[in-house]
């Protein structure tokens, strides 16, 4: 039988299918598909730095990644459900965890080759002519305080429930050390978009402003979703709600996915921004690229 | 407020952020006491090195355009407007012509004056 405190589990790990592997990449890909229709490369030949055909190719690979995972991932949910069935076994929490690092390999795939057609952008930008702004920028013009703060008071809040839980040994400072690491990278992350090199060498100054803020803020989000779990954590072990623990990690998933991507896809809208920046410096058509990889 | 630079143009990078900067100050784009980009925003902006961007800075301290205030950053000298019109390079030219007119009417020749020029230099 069907063990009643995994279903939560089910419907949780079937929206985590969902949501990764096919409600995302879906945006994504209607994103590009919008960008490469109202945006051409007639008019607009400074966006893409590689040939139409590699541009389609990328999209054709991403979902066909993404129906594989869509359909492992329903595979997996099955074999879960006649795992308990059979066994009525504890689910192991890691299952959901390493299916999302699975599900997530094809947005990495697709970050690394946006640095790839950035890089191409930067080598092909043969205008002498640089500019930038004289106004410093800073943390804060990008951030909330409030935000800020409430990131500062979640973390605390996470090390506390771990202290009370371990005291101050071995596996507390080990969570906090985890933790404080991460925050860290985000805090790099931060620091490089704020003050780093601009990857788009068209992009006028107000579209990276927009850039830089929903990215801030999308990372500030994960850091208190990384909190949130911590202390779930620890709240579980306090009541003992082992049970729980799947669907936990899979919520966490789906929360970080939805505080860094689905925000980003949210806030920075295509209409938003400009690609005038894109066209040729002339304002004239160019032939299309034949369709090449 | 924008800097624009030419990466191909004769002036040099430095000069051409140094006469922007004076020239934002004289037209009132940036007032007395604002804040500017650090070393790192600006040259990662412009594309350019740091060790440009640097000089131009120092330069501009040296004439009191602007004022570093340690790890807060630089900013805009409180007396920028009086200063960024002073072009001290033009003065230096203006200057030197005079003097090397008098020594060529005196009949001192041009190695005799580099020869001098080199000894007050190195003893600076």
């Amino acid at each position: 039988m069907i063990d009643p405190n995994n279903f939560y589990f089910y419907i949780i790990f079937l929206i985590q299918i969902l949501l990764a592997s096919w409600y995302i990449p879906t945006k994504i890909l209607n994103r590009m598909k919008t960008v490469m229709h109202e945006y051409p490369p007639q008019q607009y030949p400074k966006l893409y730095a590689g040939s139409i055909g590699a541009y389609n190719k990328l999209q054709q690979r991403y979902q066909m990644i993404n129906r594989i995972l869509f359909t492992l991932g329903f595979s997996l949910l099955s074999a879960i459900v006649m795992w308990d069935y059979t066994t009525q076994g504890n689910i192991n929490v890691m299952i959901p965890w390493a299916y999302f690092m699975i599900q997530m390999v094809p947005l990495m795939w697709l970050e690394i080759k946006e640095f790839k057609y950035f890089k191409a952008m930067r080598k092909g930008n043969t205008n002498t002519k640089k500019s930038a702004t004289i106004i410093p920028r800073k943390l804060f013009d990008f951030l909330p305080q409030k935000l800020f703060g409430f990131a500062i008071v979640m973390m605390l809040g996470a090390f506390s429930l771990v202290i009370k839980q371990y005291g101050f040994k071995g596996n507390a400072i080990e969570s906090i050390m985890i933790i404080l690491a991460t925050n860290l990278f985000f805090a790099g992350i931060i620091y490089w978009n704020i003050y780093g090199t601009k990857l788009d060498p068209y992009q006028t100054s107000e579209d990276r402003i927009k850039v830089i803020k929903v990215t801030v803020k999308s990372l500030v989000y994960v850091s208190i979703g990384v909190s949130i779990f911590l202390g779930a954590q620890m709240l579980i072990k306090l009541y003992d709600l082992d049970f729980l623990k799947p669907s936990v990690m899979s919520i966490y998933c789906q929360l970080i996915l939805w505080a860094s991507v689905g925000n980003r896809l949210k806030q920075i809208k295509i209409e938003d921004l400009d690609f005038s920046v894109y066209k040729t410096d002339d304002g004239t058509e160019l032939n299309p690229k034949p369709a090449q990889d | 407020m924008q800097i624009n630079i030419d990466i191909e143009a004769a002036t040099p990078l430095f000069t051409q952020l140094i006469n922007q900067i004076k020239q934002a100050v004289v037209n009132g784009d940036i007032e007395p006491g604002a804040p500017l980009p650090s070393i790192r925003q600006l040259a990662n902006d412009l594309e350019i090195n740091n060790k440009t961007v640097a000089k131009a800075y120092q330069l501009l301290e040296r004439d009191s355009v602007i004022q570093s205030k340690g790890y807060r950053g630089s900013f805009i000298h409180p007396d920028a407007l009086t200063n960024s019109t002073i072009d001290l390079n033009q003065w230096v030219e203006k200057t030197l012509t005079k003097v090397i007119t008098d020594f060529k009417q005196a009949g001192v020749t041009d190695s005799e004056i580099r020869i001098a020029f080199g000894h007050i230099l190195k003893n600076k």
